[in-house]
């Protein structure tokens, strides 16, 4: 495989391998440090990589060994499933993987729609990446009540992600 | 909400508790449609750090900023944003990639690690094309600062250079100053190799760092062959050797140390992680796999960042050797020898930011002033018992530095005699760290002769004809203790200070010939 088969390979491959390294890694910093890691493994491994074969199979299988080795070598992040359970894990972001763009452009018009304080709280925990606690301390409120409207926010995300994905459906 | 996705929303908030995550694997066992539900939900998760990475970075690029931005930015943060560097970081996992078409052969080379690619920086400059896609890709952090590097091309290094995830620093004798994104100041001195991991994990392979880690920065991490140093919001110092041995030093806050533990059989060997917890004042040497030492004493140069374990050209000092009775049990407290360091303004302990001055009124004594001195934790005044043994290099004078408002020990009255020169301390208040220690509030520190004094030391000396070891006692004597019918546990000494260590030329044979 050449250099810029792998580049373009990766680039369309990144947001399913990061989504399964945080499928994996609790810590979304860690996944995005890892998910470096295994760009690098991955071009370093290059030459292995069958071209007949579909790229993010192999590549999630690199991810996963990047994670068992963080998991070795960490006593921080020890939250990883079973084998069999990381090989599911790995088939489901497969199949999900056609959709990651048509969701990701839908998101920036369903998050327009959340109310101002939903908006608020998603901005404090996905731009600033505060944990919950220092959300209820910035806005006054308990954890529970940030822990619910971040569920809530997430729920309605998705429902509005789905609606939009069905209509691009039916308009095709 | 049912349990499982209590449990989603759980990992997604980053709040699980392990025996939430088998209970998760559990549902996720049962029933193919939860593999594809957590699946999906993660998938959502990375698409918002994503989404709302993008919408601030363009939020910022705009000349104008929104309400909500301004609200938003306005309000203290303790955490770094790191995806300010993470999004930009897939563009740099990326970036390495692209980097690798447009790169000249040679430019990459296999790490010592196998898999891992290593990008020497002192290849940054490869041509307009690299420069120009280096350029673009956010940095992991910066070259603030060099001093005297050797062993390099001259050309290899410059400051404001931008580094990358992969790349690599190494060079001979000298100093570098590395300011990392998010929010950490390295100072790494040579012979070094340090490789960079991401904004917040630098691989230290051989060298000295001392890293000043603000708040925002908690949780960088160097990385030795036998441990990982973890800050949790402070000042600290690695050295590793060739053999791999790290020397790991606090000197504000405190970090964790994740050490690396063999455990063998006759079949196989696996590798577990122990951690250690150290504070400010406290040193440690890791040697091989799970051999963790106390370092005595740390040589500081007096205003510089420099610090050793061991005696080198420049910090020689007439201090030979600290040593004291504390048991292995006891927290890994080290002195800090500051040889010439003492004088006005001088940081007087290594767990207290105080400072020794002169009396309001008075100068400071001459005796004293330049000498070599002993950074003590403060906290000693609470071990009763202590025995600290000094020994002297050749002749000397000690002087021993006693806060007037605690009665004279029975061992510096015998042994010392009491002079007429008199030195004050700046007692700061208690720092941010909170670390509690009960002082009436105080002006904060002030610096020149006499400023912001709030304790007046009484001045002993102990004139030394040759290299002889001389034993210091406890602040406070055990038997006074027992005298007073007061129990050892409840004494009180809040307020009050350890003593000082000054030594000097003795002024008897200090003019002699031959005598430095």
């Amino acid at each position: 495989m050449s250099a810029s088969n792998f580049a373009r390979e990766w680039t369309r491959a990144q947001q399913s391998v990061l989504a399964f390294i945080g499928s994996l890694v609790v810590d979304h910093a860690n996944a995005e440090d890892l998910l470096q890691e295994t760009a690098s493994q991955a071009f370093a491994q290059m030459e292995r990589y069958d071209a007949t074969r579909p790229f993010l199979p192999w590549v999630l299988g690199v991810a996963r060994y990047v994670v068992l080795e963080h998991r070795r070598t960490s006593a921080r992040d020890r939250h990883i499933f079973d084998d069999e359970i990381v090989s599911q894990l790995a088939e489901a972001f497969e199949a999900i993987s056609n959709r990651n763009d048509r969701v990701y452009r839908a998101l920036a018009v369903c998050r327009e729609r959340l109310s101002p304080r939903s908006k608020f709280v998603c901005r404090l925990r996905y731009e600033k990446d505060l944990p919950l606690l220092e959300i209820a301390g910035q806005l006054g409120e308990s954890v529970g009540s940030v822990r619910a409207l971040l569920h809530r926010a997430r729920q309605q995300l998705r429902a509005c992600i789905e609606q939009a994905l069905r209509a691009e459906g039916a308009a095709t | 909400m049912s349990d499982f996705a209590r449990l989603i929303d759980a990992w997604l908030d980053q709040e699980i508790e392990p025996h939430e995550v088998l209970q998760l694997q559990e549902y996720l066992r049962e029933n193919p449609n939860h593999v594809q539900e957590f699946a999906e939900q993660v998938s959502l998760s990375c698409l918002l750090y994503k989404s709302h990475f993008v919408a601030a970075s363009m939020s910022v690029a705009a000349a104008g900023k929104s309400v909500g931005d301004q609200e938003l930015r306005s309000r203290p943060t303790v955490r770094a944003p790191r995806r300010g560097w993470v999004f930009g970081g897939i563009a740099v996992a990326l970036a390495t990639a692209l980097i690798l078409v447009i790169a000249p052969p040679g430019w990459l080379s296999v790490g010592n690690q196998g898999l891992t690619h290593r990008v020497d920086a002192t290849q940054n400059r490869q041509g307009p094309a690299v420069d120009a896609f280096r350029s673009t890709a956010h940095p992991l952090l910066e070259v603030a600062r060099i001093q005297s590097i050797s062993d390099v091309d001259e050309a290899t290094y410059r400051v404001g250079q931008r580094l990358i995830h992969g790349d690599r620093l190494q060079f001979g004798r000298g100093v570098m100053t590395l300011e990392f994104a998010v929010g950490a100041t390295v100072t790494l001195a040579g012979p070094a190799r340090l490789d960079i991991s991401s904004s917040s994990r630098a691989v230290l392979h051989r060298g000295q760092v001392t890293a000043s880690v603000t708040k925002s920065g908690e949780g960088f991490t160097i990385v030795t062959p036998y441990a990982d140093v973890i800050d949790l919001g402070t000042r600290f110092g690695v050295n590793v050797r060739d053999n791999g041995e790290a020397d790991v030093v606090v000197f504000e806050g405190r970090v964790e140390i994740d050490y690396r533990v063999r455990e063998e059989n006759e079949q196989s060997h696996r590798i577990r992680i122990e951690r250690l917890g150290l504070s400010v004042g406290e040193a440690v040497r890791v040697e091989g796999y799970g051999n963790c030492f106390r370092i005595p004493v740390i040589h500081q140069q007096a205003g510089s960042e420099q610090w050793s374990t061991g005696i080198t050209e420049t910090n020689s000092s007439l201090i030979a050797s600290l040593s004291d009775n504390l048991s292995k049990s006891d927290r890994p407290m080290y002195y800090g020898v500051v040889p010439g360091g003492f004088g006005e303004d001088a940081p007087a302990y290594l767990d207290r930011p105080h400072e020794w001055n002169s009396m309001p009124g008075a100068s400071f004594p001459d005796v004293l002033d330049g000498r070599d001195y002993v950074r003590l934790r403060n906290d000693l005044k609470y071990v009763l018992g202590l025995k600290l043994s000094l020994e002297l290099r050749r002749t000397a004078s000690i002087y021993v530095l006693f806060d007037d408002r605690v009665p004279p020990p029975e061992w510096l009255q015998q042994g010392f005699t009491l002079t007429n020169l008199r030195i004050g301390m700046d007692e700061a208040p208690p720092d941010r760290s909170g670390a509690g220690w009960h002082v009436p509030t105080r002006d904060p520190l002030a610096s020149g002769p006499g400023r912001s004094v709030d304790s007046g030391f009484a001045v002993w000396v102990r004139h030394c004809a040759g290299p002889e070891t001389v034993v210091l006692g406890s602040l406070i004597e055990r038997e006074m203790t027992r005298t007073q019918n007061v129990d050892e546990s409840s004494i009180y000494l809040g307020g009050l200070s350890m003593y000082g260590i000054v030594v000097a030329p003795n002024p008897a044979v200090a003019n002699e010939p031959g005598v430095p």
